[in-house]
C-alpha cells in the first residue's frame, strides 16, 4: 500500500486526530461522518456536471458533430451554462398537480442514488459504511426509485406522465430480478455481501469468470437507470418524456442530476462487482476506481449512440424469456462449477468455460427454433429477416 | 442475428468516434478552419459539421449574393451611367438611382440599395448594358429594418471582395 | 449517540404510521406508509439486523408498496380527491374497538418477560442464516416457495383470458 494510495486516509486520520485534541469522542466521529457525506455528495454531483458534458460530447463525436464547443474551451463550461439556465426558469406547479407530492418527488428521485455511494469503495480502505450486508444494500435502495417515479408521475396529473410510470413500473420490476441473480452469482463465488470483500475476492475480475453475469447485471442497471435502449419511459415521439413532464426549474433539475449520476452509480457498481474495483497494477487504488467507472460510463454513452429504443414488450420478453433463465441457468453451473473446483485459478477458468458454453448452447438453441418457427415475429427477432 | 445487428452498430459508431479524431478536414486539433471551407466529397470521413458563424462554404460562381457594382480599370469608378434600365426592371422597386452629367459624360451620382426588399432575381443584372453591376458572393446582410441600404461606395467594395471583372462572366455571357 | 439516532427514526416512523391512517387521500397515506416501513427497516439496522433491514426495504418499499400503490391506481375514484370516508358511519363503534384493542396489546407488550440475550449478537449472521435455511429449516423453507410457486400459477390461471 503506497504512499499515494493511501493519502486520502492518511489526511482523514491526521484530521481525527486533531479533531480529538478539542471535541469529545462522539463530537469527532459526528465532524467525521459529516466530512464523508459531504464527501459522497461532492463524489456524485461531481461527476454530474462532467457528464452532462462528456454525454454531449460523445454522442457528437459518434455522429460525426463537435458537440458542446463553445462555452468555454472545448465547451467544458457548459453544465454551468446549464445551471444557469435552469435556475432561472419559471418554476411551474399545474393546477391539476397533487401539490404537497409534487413538491417532495424530485428531492426523492435523488436520495437512493446519492445513498447507494455510501456503500461503493472508491479506492483502498476508501469507503463510506463497509456495510455487511453492503451490495444488498445498494440493490435494495435501487428499488426505491420505483417509489419516487411512482410520486412524481402521479403527482403531475398528467396521463402522458402516468402511462411513463406504468411502463416504468413494469420495466424496473422486470429488471430487479435478473440483477439480483446476477449479484448472487458474484455474492456465491466471493462468499459475501460485502463491497469489500467483493472487490478483494477479485485475483482475476468478475467479468472474465462469468461474462453472462456481467453483462447481465451490466443491461439490467441501464434499464434500472432508465437509460437507452432501455429509456422508453422517457419516449419522446410517444410519451412527451414521460415521468418529468411537468417539472420545470429546479425541480426539473433534480431529475436531470439524478440521471446523471445513477449514470456514474452504474459505472461504480459495475465496476465494484465485475471489474475488480480499486484494483490494479501501479496506480493508486481510487485512479484505477475512477477510470474502470469511467470506462464503464463511456460503454453506457456509446450505447446511447447506437441503439434505438425498445418497445415495451420486447423489453419484458428480455428480461423475461432470455435474462432470467440464463442467469438461473448460469448461477446454478457456476455454484456447482466452484463447489467442485474451488474458488482457484481453475474454478474461474472452468467458470469462464461454463460461460461460454451456456451461452453457445443458448444461442444455437435459439437459432434451431426460430429456424424451424413459422413465426414472423420470431424469426425476426432471432435471425434477424426483416 | 441474435444481437449481432446491434454489436455492429456499436462498431460503427466506435469507427465513427475514432475517425471524428483521426480524418477528415479536422484531423488536427484546431477550432476552426481558416477562410472558406471547401465543400467535402461525399466519400470524405471524419467529422464534417461546418461551424457556421466561424466558418462558410466558399459560394458557387453563379451564386446571387447581394448586388454589387464593378470597377472600370481604367478610371477606377463604375462604369454606371445612370441609365434607370436596372430601376426599371427591378420587380419590388428597390434601386434608386441619382445622375449627373449629360451624353457619354452621364455617371451615376448616387445608387441607392434597399437590401430588405430584394428578392435576388437578377433581372437588374440582366438588364444592364454597360457591365457595371453583378450578383455577388456575400449574403449575410439581414436587417431588422425594411429600409436598410447599401449606397455606391459600399457596392464597389463589395465588387472588390467578390472579385468579379464583368457581368456575366460566371454565366458563360461573356466572349 | 445511537439514542439520538434513534428517537428521530422513530420518530419519523410514528409520524408516518399515523400518516398511513389520518392522511385523507389514498395515495399520500401509501407514501406515508412507505416511509413508516423504511423507518422500521432503519430501526432494525440500528438493533444490529442489518440483513433484515435491507430485506425490509427490498420487499415491503420495493416490492409490496409498489403493488399497493399500483393497486390503488388502478382501483376506481382513486385519482379524484375522495375523502376516505370508510369509518365515518361507525364512529363509536371503531373507537371502541381500536381502544380495546389498544389496551390488550399494550398489556401484552408492558406484562411480556422480553427475554435478554447476554452474549452479543453474532457478526457473520447472514452465513447462518443461509445455513439454516438450507440446513434446519429446509421442509419450511420449500414450503414456503411452493405455495408461492402456487399463488403465481393461480395469479396466471385468474389472469388469462378464457
Amino acid at each position: 500500500m503506497g504512499f499515494l494510495d493511501a493519502l486520502p486516509l492518511t489526511v482523514m486520520d491526521w484530521l481525527r486526530g486533531l479533531l480529538g485534541q478539542g471535541l469529545p469522542a462522539w463530537g469527532v466521529e459526528l465532524v467525521v461522518g459529516l466530512i464523508k457525506v459531504v464527501l459522497i455528495l461532492v463524489v456524485a454531483i461531481l461527476p454530474v456536471i462532467v457528464l452532462t458534458w462528456l454525454e454531449r460530447k460523445v454522442l457528437a463525436r459518434g455522429q460525426d458533430r463537435f458537440g458542446p464547443n463553445l462555452a468555454g474551451p472545448y465547451g467544458l463550461v457548459v453544465a454551468f451554462a446549464d445551471a444557469i439556465k435552469i435556475l432561472t426558469k419559471e418554476d411551474i406547479i399545474p393546477q391539476a398537480a397533487d401539490r404537497q407530492v409534487f413538491r417532495f418527488a424530485p428531492a426523492l428521485v435523488l436520495i437512493p442514488t446519492l445513498l447507494v455511494f455510501t456503500v461503493v469503495p472508491m479506492g483502498r480502505g476508501m469507503i463510506a459504511a463497509d456495510l455487511n450486508v453492503g451490495i444488498l444494500f445498494a440493490v435494495a435502495i435501487g428499488s426505491l426509485a420505483v417509489i419516487a417515479i411512482i410520486a412524481a408521475t402521479w403527482s403531475s396529473g398528467n396521463k402522458y406522465s402516468l402511462l411513463s410510470m406504468f411502463r416504468s413500473v413494469a420495466q424496473l420490476v422486470s429488471y430487479e430480478l435478473p440483477m439480483a441473480f446476477s449479484v448472487l452469482t458474484v455474492v456465491l463465488v466471493s462468499g459475501g455481501l460485502s463491497t469489500v470483500r467483493i472487490v478483494e475476492a477479485q485475483v482475476i475480475p468478475f467479468a472474465l469468470v462469468m461474462p453472462i453475469a456481467a453483462v447481465t447485471y451490466f443491461l439490467a442497471s441501464l434499464a434500472e437507470a432508465n437509460r437507452s435502449p432501455f429509456d422508453l419511459l422517457l419516449g419522446e415521439s410517444e410519451i412527451v418524456a414521460g415521468h418529468n413532464l411537468e417539472y420545470s426549474g429546479m425541480r426539473f433539475a433534480m431529475f436531470y442530476i439524478g440521471e446523471y449520476a445513477h449514470i456514474f452509480v452504474i459505472g461504480a457498481l459495475t465496476t465494484t462487482l465485475f471489474l475488480g474495483g480499486y484494483q490494479g497494477p501501479i496506480l493508486p487504488g481510487y485512479m484505477w476506481f475512477l477510470i474502470k467507472t469511467m470506462a464503464v460510463v463511456y460503454v453506457v454513452l456509446w450505447i446511447r449512440c447506437t441503439w434505438p429504443r425498445m418497445r415495451i414488450d420486447q423489453l419484458l420478453d428480455f428480461s423475461w424469456k432470455l435474462l432470467v433463465p440464463l442467469n438461473l441457468a448460469n448461477l446454478m453451473l457456476v455454484a456447482l462449477v466452484f463447489k467442485l473446483a474451488g474458488t482457484g485459478l481453475l474454478g474461474s477458468l472452468l467458470s469462464l468455460v461454463v460461460n461460454v458454453g451456456l451461452l453457445v448452447a443458448v444461442g444455437t438453441f435459439l437459432v434451431r427454433r426460430a429456424r424451424s418457427s413459422t413465426s414472423r415475429r420470431t424469426r425476426a427477432l432471432v435471425l434477424g429477416e426483416v | 442475428m441474435l444481437g449481432r445487428g446491434m454489436l455492429k452498430g456499436l462498431w460503427v459508431t466506435l469507427q465513427h468516434t475514432i475517425s471524428s479524431f483521426t480524418s477528415g478536414p479536422r484531423r488536427f486539433p484546431k477550432r476552426y478552419l481558416d477562410g472558406p471551407v471547401p465543400r467535402p466529397e461525399p466519400s470524405t470521413q471524419g467529422m464534417l459539421t461546418l461551424q457556421y458563424p466561424f466558418e462558410k462554404y466558399e459560394m458557387w460562381p453563379r451564386f446571387r449574393g447581394v448586388l454589387v457594382h464593378l470597377r472600370d480599370p481604367e478610371t477606377g469608378q463604375s462604369r454606371c451611367t445612370a441609365c434607370m434600365a436596372c430601376v426599371r426592371a427591378c420587380p419590388h422597386g428597390v434601386l434608386t438611382v441619382t445622375g449627373e452629367g449629360k451624353g457619354r459624360e452621364r455617371r451615376a451620382k448616387t445608387y441607392t440599395y434597399e437590401l430588405g426588399r430584394c428578392i435576388f432575381c437578377r433581372l437588374c443584372v440582366e438588364s444592364c448594358r454597360f457591365d457595371a453591376i453583378e450578383m455577388g458572393q456575400e449574403y449575410e446582410f439581414v436587417s431588422t429594418t425594411q429600409d436598410q441600404t447599401l449606397n455606391l461606395e459600399e457596392m464597389l467594395a463589395l465588387g472588390d471582395r467578390s472579385g468579379i471583372k464583368h457581368t456575366g462572366e460566371a454565366w458563360g455571357q461573356v466572349e | 449517540m445511537a439514542k439520538a439516532i434513534f428517537i428521530l427514526v422513530s420518530l419519523v416512523t410514528l409520524v408516518s404510521a399515523i400518516g398511513v391512517v389520518a392522511l385523507p387521500k389514498v395515495l399520500h397515506a401509501a407514501l406515508a406508509l412507505v416511509f413508516a416501513l423504511i423507518g422500521v427497516g432503519a430501526l432494525y439496522a440500528l438493533l444490529g439486523a442489518g440483513y433484515l433491514a435491507v430485506v425490509q426495504v427490498m420487499i415491503y418499499v420495493g416490492a409490496i408498496s409498489v403493488l399497493i400503490i399500483l393497486a390503488i391506481m388502478v382501483s376506481q375514484r382513486s385519482m379524484e380527491d375522495s375523502q376516505l370516508q370508510a369509518f365515518v358511519p361507525h364512529r363509536a363503534v371503531t373507537a371502541v374497538v381500536a381502544g380495546l384493542l389498544f389496551v390488550v396489546l399494550a398489556g401484552v407488550s408492558i406484562g411480556a418477560a422480553w427475554p435478554v440475550v447476554e452474549t452479543a449478537v453474532p457478526p457473520d449472521t447472514i452465513a447462518r442464516l443461509g445455513e439454516a435455511f438450507a440446513g434446519r429449516y429446509l421442509l419450511p423453507f420449500e414450503v414456503a416457495s411452493v405455495v408461492l410457486l402456487v399463488s403465481l400459477v393461480g395469479a396466471v390461471y385468474v389472469a388469462r383470458e378464457p
